[in-house]
Formats: structure tokens, C-alpha cells, sequence
């Protein structure tokens, strides 16, 4: 502290901490205490209190009706016009003090209904105030179906993940080892082009492949074992396998670039002399590359699970709504379409879990520790 | 001479496989921009039927992606700098601090990076309503400056650790006033690191989709606006804004690439 002020004075010293405080409070650490706290509060939607608002809704409707045509009369309006939203000639004509005094019995006894009404919400509220307003049954009410749901999730997020360690690997190797300067350069621009191009093209771009008239149906008819006439094709975005791949593609190469340049900067002497000393190709690869790629590795999973378990855009625009949703779909829902913000915050911080835990056994795993990941 | 020659194969083995490799991550887009050239729509690169430009004058006409095209502008206008500001602040703080702290401050503001982007969507939102505020471009700015800061941060703090700190402290001496060598040294040294991660924040933020959907409520953003376009149809003027997509990205890649060569 006491250099930050020797050098940038504490005007600026100031500035900066201020800068970081809002970040850290505002943006970072809040609103996940906010979420985490809302995911803590179950909302029982069939309890009394439900009910008692529910209906002290329709009552203040219905009193505020009777009010209105009390004092205007049931069809009309205070120019004497006939309201054209009301059917029947039930004119003003017709309303006389037989209907007025109806009327305001009806009133009278809407008013004690919801009076009664407002005593036993406030009680209710009150004990609703005293109880311990906390309970995880947000996390233990995920159903059946939904725990699936986030099962298929986590383990199709892993499938990716090996898959890409185990495609991107070599991939790395060749670029960053075994090229020369010019092929470096031209494998590795071929490679930041997909890279670089907008997430949601490189998903939409797969339509063109698995579209009922797309690559591979063709593929089939040209080969014999499909049929455009007599619609004998198969609809390719009912298999879960799609997503699978279209997972692959969109987030390998967030395995790539980690590898790659923790590899690049691995003397290629280190490399000479193992082979000198007779160490085969596979030993090379285990005591010598791996060991000093070992924070770029844990990078790469790190970054293509979490990308892959928490990805809407894939499962949103590949399955057409052809297929059950995906975990991150349930969780759009809870917010955007059935609104129950406490329980899809329980999703929300579930999945938060799982990404956690993922990157505490990834570093366990490679012996890394936090500060050599982002580099 | 044996040993030579299994080398020489398993380099080969290598190529081929790197070859595959480019070609899985080309093929796709490939066959999305050629769809954009045939008049047929759905697209499609199998059943062609006549070569045309006309899908790409058609983007200007619909009025709904450019009016999301311009919420994609107005967001990344006040990411960019709020975030470049934050990265700033964080990388000159982390380092000249030391101590087990640091490492602590240094883990929570790289988190937002490791966080799933709908997960800082809804934690926005859920705190933002607290104070009445409902989910609209506002949010969206907040949820991704949350992370798209972390990458200045770490853009320049690799710069700041290769400052030569004798010359703040030979300013100094020479009776220079703090304000006055942040403005002259420390500032001009950066700036280059500012500048790469100011075009970063931008690219981050114009680009982003699952932290965007989860945060904008009803508004939408160019991202948005093409997810849901693909999920509800497939038209090949989305194609088109592919093609284009994909030319800018290879002109960009391929300036970057060359202008690194060439300060080599």
C-alpha cells in the first residue's frame, strides 16, 4: 500500500481502489450473494398465503366494479351514452333504487369478505415473519426428470472436454513443435479464424449440415439409403448426438490456444536432448511436454467445461424444440417464462457448483495452482 | 536409421490428422457461406438452384436486426471503457500489492472469467431488482463488464510486470509530482496494452450471447436477434450476415498475423 502511494500519489491511489470496490461489490460478489440468498427462500406456490392474495385480487376487482356501476349505473357512463363493452339494453332507464340498494349490499359484503380476508394475511404474514425464512428446498425439490436433465448436461460437458484434450493435444503439439516458422504462422492463423468467428454462426452454420434437404441427408439419398421423394429421410436434430457435436466444435478450440502457448514456450533443446538420450517418443511426450503443459491443460478443460455445461445458444438453436430441454433451458425458464426466480437461482447456483468443483479437481489433478492458470 | 524413419512417420500420421482437424472447423462454415450465394431458401448447398447476390441487400430491410444491431453498439459503448477503467485500476493494484490478500483479490476478480455466463446473467438481474430495476440493456451492461473487465486486467498487468520501475522512481527524484508520472511514464507505457484490450472488450462484448440473453429481458442485441432467427427459421439472410461475418474475421486475423510478422 505504502508504494502505491510513494508512486501514484493518493488522489490516484484512491481512484483505483475505488474502481476495484465497485467491481468487487457491485459486480462480482453482491449480486452472487443476492442470487444465492433468493435461491435460499422457497416459495410454496399452493399455501394458504398464495390463495388469500390470489383472491384478495379477484375481490378488489369484482368490489371496484360494483363501484364503478353504483355510481355511473351498470351500463352506462356519465355522458349517457351507452357502453359499448356492455351487451344488453340494461339502460339507465332501468336502473332504479331496487338495483342501486342490491348493489350496495353486494359492496357491503365483498368489503367484510376482504377485510377478513386482510386480518388473516396479516397474521399469516406475521408468522410467516417469525419463521426462519431460510430452507434448501429449492436444491431438494429438483424433480426427477430435471435432476436427468442435469446429469445429461454434466456428462455430455465431459465428453467434450475429453474429446477436446484428446483432438487438441496433437493439434498443439504439431503447431507449437513440429513445424517450421511459416507453417506455425499459417496453422495457426487457420486455426484463430474458426476461433474468432462469431459463436452463433458457427452453430447456425451446422443447420446447413443436419437440415432435412442439409449435407447429410443428401449424403444418404446419393448413397442409396434415403429418400427425398417418399420423405424417407431422418430428421438428424432429434438425437442428442447433434448437440454433441455441435458442442464440440463451437468449444474446442478454447482447448487449443491454452495448450498451444503454454507449449510454445517449451525449449525445443529440452526436447533434443530427451530424444539424444534415447527416450522414446512417448516418454518425451509424458516426462518432458506434458509436465511443462500442465497449467495450459488445466486451462483448457477448465475453460472448455465450464463453456459446455453452461452453453444455451447450442442446445437453444440446434435442437428446434425437437428434443427435451437442455439444463440451461430449464434455467432460462424458471426466469423468463414460469418466473420462479428462487428455484431457477437454485439451478442457476447448482450449476455454479459443478463448475467450481470441476476446476478444483482439474487443478488437484495437474498439481496447478490459481495464479499459474491465467497467464 | 529405424528411429528416423518411424519419426517420419508419425509426422505424416500428424499431418493428416491436423488436416482433418482444419477441415471439421472450416467444412461448416464453408458450406454456410456458399448457401448465402443460392437463391433457394431454406439454404442449402445440395439442391442448388441459381447463383445471387440478393440475399445481401435484404439484411438493410429488416428494420428489427439493425434497431438490435444499434443495442449492440449502445452496450458495448459503455462496456468498453467501464471495463478497460476496472482492468486498469485491478492491474495496477495487484501489482504493487503483496501478501496472501492479494491472492484472494487476484482469485475474485479473475473468477467472472471462470463463472458460466448465464450464471453472472442471472446474478444481475437478481440484484438489480432489489432496487427496482427490471432487465433491459442497463443489466446487460453491468453482467458483462462483470467479466469482460478481467481480460484488461490481465492484458495489462503482463505489460506493468515488464515496466522498468527505475524510471518511476528516477521521476520521482527529479522532483516529479505522482499525478505527473502517471500521466508521462506509466500511462504512455501502457497505452499500447490499453489500446489491444479496449478493441478485446469491445470484440468480447458485441460477440457475447449466453451472459446477454440471460440479462436483457425484452431488449435484444445483434446476438440475440440471430439465435432467435435460427431457432425460428432457417433463412439464408442469415447467411449472408455469416458471410460477412466470416470475411471481417479472416481480414482482421490475417492484418493481425502479418503485422506481427512483419515487427518481427
Amino acid at each position: 500500500m505504502k508504494q502505491l502511494f510513494e508512486i501514484y500519489g493518493w488522489p490516484l491511489t484512491t481512484f483505483f481502489s475505488a474502481c476495484v470496490a465497485l467491481w468487487l461489490t457491485i459486480l462480482i460478489v453482491t449480486p452472487q450473494f443476492f442470487m444465492i440468498e433468493l435461491s435460499l427462500r422457497f416459495e410454496d406456490r399452493g399455501d394458504r398465503l398464495t390463495k388469500i392474495v390470489n383472491d384478495l385480487d379477484v375481490l378488489y376487482r369484482d368490489k371496484g366494479t360494483k363501484e364503478y356501476d353504483l355510481v355511473n349505473g351498470p351500463a352506462c357512463n356519465t355522458t349517457g351514452m351507452v357502453n359499448p363493452m356492455m351487451t344488453g339494453d340494461s339502460s339507465c332507464a332501468q336502473f332504479g333504487e331496487e338495483d342501486k340498494l342490491r348493489l350496495e349490499q353486494q359492496v357491503r359484503e365483498l368489503e367484510d369478505r376482504i377485510q377478513s380476508l386482510l386480518v388473516e394475511e396479516q397474521n399469516l404474514k406475521e408468522i410467516k415473519a417469525q419463521q426462519f425464512p431460510y430452507s434448501v428446498r429449492n436444491y431438494t425439490a429438483m424433480t426427477g426428470l430435471h435432476a436427468w436433465t442435469l446429469t445429461k448436461t454434466v456428462a455430455f460437458a465431459l465428453i467434450v472436454t475429453l474429446i477436446a484434450l484428446a483432438a487438441c493435444y496433437p493439434v498443439a503439439y504439431a503447431v507449437a513443435l513440429r513445424s517450421g516458422p511459416v507453417k506455425t504462422v499459417i496453422l495457426f492463423t487457420a486455426l484463430f479464424v474458426p476461433y474468432a468467428v462469431n459463436e452463433l454462426m458457427r452453430i447456425y452454420a451446422w443447420l446447413t449440415v443436419f437440415d432435412l434437404h442439409g449435407l447429410l441427408n443428401t449424403l444418404l439419398v446419393i448413397a442409396g439409403f434415403a429418400s427425398f421423394a417418399s420423405d424417407e429421410v431422418i430428421i438428424w436434430y432429434r438425437f442428442p448426438g447433434t448437440v454433441l457435436v455441435v458442442l464440440v466444435y463451437t468449444y474446442i478450440l478454447f482447448m487449443v490456444f491454452p495448450i498451444y502457448n503454454t507449449m510454445a514456450t517449451l525449449d525445443p533443446n529440452q526436447v533434443e536432448a530427451a530424444r539424444d538420450l534415447g527416450a522414446k517418443t512417448w516418454r518425451i511426450h509424458w516426462r518432458v511436454i506434458i509436465p511443462h503443459t500442465k497449467p495450459g491443460i488445466a486451462v483448457g478443460c477448465i475453460m472448455t467445461f465450464m463453456l459446455a455445461a453452461g452453453s444455451f445458444s447450442v442446445p437453444y438453436i440446434i435442437t428446434r424444440g425437437l428434443q427435451p430441454k437442455w439444463f440451461t433451458q430449464l434455467i432460462y425458464d424458471k426466469f423468463y417464462e414460469s418466473s420462479n426466480w428462487n428455484l431457477g437461482s437454485a439451478y442457476s447456483f447448482t450449476l455454479l457448483l459443478i463448475c467450481i468443483l470441476f476446476i478444483f479437481g482439474v487443478m488437484a489433478i495437474f498439481g496447478v495452482k490459481l495464479r499459474q492458470l491465467a497467464r | 536409421m529405424k528411429a528416423v524413419e518411424t519419426m517420419d512417420r508419425g509426422d505424416a500420421l500428424l499431418n493428416i490428422f491436423i488436416g482433418m482437424f482444419v477441415m471439421f472447423m472450416f467444412l461448416p462454415l464453408i458450406l454456410m457461406m456458399l448457401a448465402a450465394f443460392n437463391s433457394a431458401s431454406p439454404p442449402s448447398v445440395t439442391s442448388w438452384e441459381e447463383l445471387t447476390l440478393a440475399w445481401f441487400p435484404r439484411l438493410l430491410a429488416e428494420d428489427r436486426l439493425i434497431g438490435c444491431l444499434q443495442n449492440s453498439f449502445r452496450i458495448a459503448v459503455f462496456v468498453v471503457p467501464a471495463s478497460v477503467l476496472l482492468g486498469l485500476s485491478a492491474a495496477i493494484l495487484l501489482t504493487r500489492l503483496e501478501g496472501q490478500a492479494t491472492n484472494l483479490l487476484y482469485a475474485c476478480l479473475i473468477s467472472p472469467m471462470l463463472t458460466p455466463g448465464i450464471v453472472l446473467g442471472i446474478a444481475t438481474i437478481v440484484f438489480w431488482r432489489h432496487f427496482g430495476v427490471g432487465a433491459d440493456l442497463y443489466t446487460t451492461i453491468m453482467a458483462q463488464t462483470t467479466f469482460i473487465a478481467s481480460f484488461p486486467m490481465l492484458i495489462i498487468m503482463a505489460r506493468l510486470q515488464r515496466q522498468d520501475r527505475a524510471q518511476e522512481e528516477a521521476a520521482l527524484d527529479l522532483g516529479a509530482s505522482p499525478f505527473f508520472l502517471f500521466r508521462r511514464v506509466t500511462f504512455p507505457f501502457l497505452l499500447p496494452a490499453i489500446l489491444t484490450s479496449a478493441a478485446l472488450a469491445f470484440l468480447l462484448s458485441f460477440e457475447n450471447y449466453n451472459t446477454t440473453v440471460f440479462s436483457i429481458g425484452g431488449s435484444c442485441t445483434l446476438t440475440t436477434e440471430i439465435a432467435a432467427q435460427a431457432r425460428r427459421a432457417h433463412t439464408p439472410v442469415i447467411n449472408a450476415l455469416g458471410v460477412i461475418f466470416v470475411t471481417v474475421t479472416v481480414i482482421f486475423s490475417l492484418v493481425y498475423t502479418l503485422r506481427k510478422q512483419w515487427e518481427k
